[in-house]
């Protein structure tokens, strides 16, 4: 899933904003530029199911490219 | 998703967020709220209309004139409309309200009786068989000079300063950081300490409060008005500078603006 921010800004004034396809800690990394983009401060978070994920990493090609080096 | 904030615009007090919202709540202590049988916006003002009462949108609310200088909001609160009243309002000229509007409706169209009671015990001068017959007729207020002072949602003197003039108060620099506006026998004086501080307001008041706090609601739903709109152009600006690039906007069926924005 692509990265992307999405921004609610109520009629009150209030802003949410979420991020999406940004998963673990990297979505903390985007809590400054959406204060720029909006504006505003940041005053709650949470954190949401894809933060408790990790990025997959392949493990698989890694490995053989090291016992392949090794060779 | 992974990471949901909840962000106040610079421009905005704290207390919105908190759901402490300071004038709101100052407002509706002095309300009393009357449920009407009143499903849409349009029936409002054309039952209102027909029963000899003018009403036009306000803001985010609908105006009814009552003549002789009194009026009332309505507001939409759970699916209903409810014409808002205040402690301060005469009772004689709710009731002469509620009796003609009754009559020339044809219907009920304030139909709890425990709401109607609410108006009689806190309003004051009860008068028995008053009949109100439009603009024209109508009593006056209550008497002695007041002077109340408390913190308002507002944090940009310049934004506060475009909303009163775009709403017919004309402010006075009074050159120490404040501001005057003159509105009917009032004095208000919108005070801040420090730029980006909350702005408290000094209200000093021949008569009654009550069409001062309204006027100070409208203006408060008018602020947040603006600060939405700075900040949607705000991010637009941003958006555009950064190269990135918007996949989606919407406005919502709650007047929210929803973007969503591409990172990559």
């Amino acid at each position: 899933m692509a990265k992307k921010i999405q921004v609610r800004i109520y009629p009150d004034g209030r802003i949410e904003a979420v991020t999406k396809g940004i998963k673990g800690k990297k979505c903390t990394n985007y809590i400054g530029l959406i204060e720029k983009l909006v504006n505003a401060e940041t005053v709650d978070s949470d954190y949401t199911e894809e933060y408790y994920e990790t990025e997959e990493v392949i493990v698989e090609e890694t490995v053989e490219a090291k016992i392949t080096e090794n060779r | 998703m992974s990471i949901s904030l909840t962000l106040i615009p610079l421009a905005l007090a704290l207390t919105v967020v908190l759901g402490k919202d300071r004038t709101t709540e100052i407002v509706r202590q002095k309300e009393i709220p009357l449920k009407a049988n009143l499903a849409e916006e349009k029936e409002v003002i054309e039952t209102m209309q027909r029963c000899g009462f003018q009403t036009e949108k306000a803001g985010s609310r609908l105006k009814t004139e009552l003549g002789d200088g009194h009026f009332f909001f309505w507001e939409k609160r759970g699916g209903a409309w409810h014409a808002l009243f205040s402690v301060y309002d005469p009772a004689p000229v709710v009731h002469g309200f509620m009796k003609t509007v009754h009559e020339r409706a044809g219907r009920i169209i304030f139909e709890d009786a425990g709401e109607q009671t609410a108006v009689e015990e806190r309003t004051e001068g009860i008068e028995a068989g008053h009949e109100f017959h439009g603009p024209g007729a109508g009593t006056s207020g209550l008497g002695g000079e007041k002077t109340a002072s408390f913190q308002t949602n507002f944090r940009d003197r310049a934004l506060l300063e475009q909303v009163l003039r775009d709403n017919g108060m004309e402010p006075v620099d009074l050159g120490d950081g404040n501001i005057k506006v003159e509105l009917a026998d009032a004095a208000l004086i919108f005070k801040q300490e420090a730029p980006g501080d909350t702005i408290t307001v000094e209200i000093s008041s021949e008569t009654d409060m009550r069409t001062i706090f309204r006027h100070l609601a409208i203006v408060d739903d008018e602020y947040k008005r603006y600060v939405q709109n700075q900040v949607y152009e705000h991010l637009l600006q941003q958006v555009e500078q950064r190269g990135l690039v918007i996949e989606q906007e919407e406005v919502l069926d709650d007047h929210s603006i929803l973007l969503t924005i591409n990172l990559e």
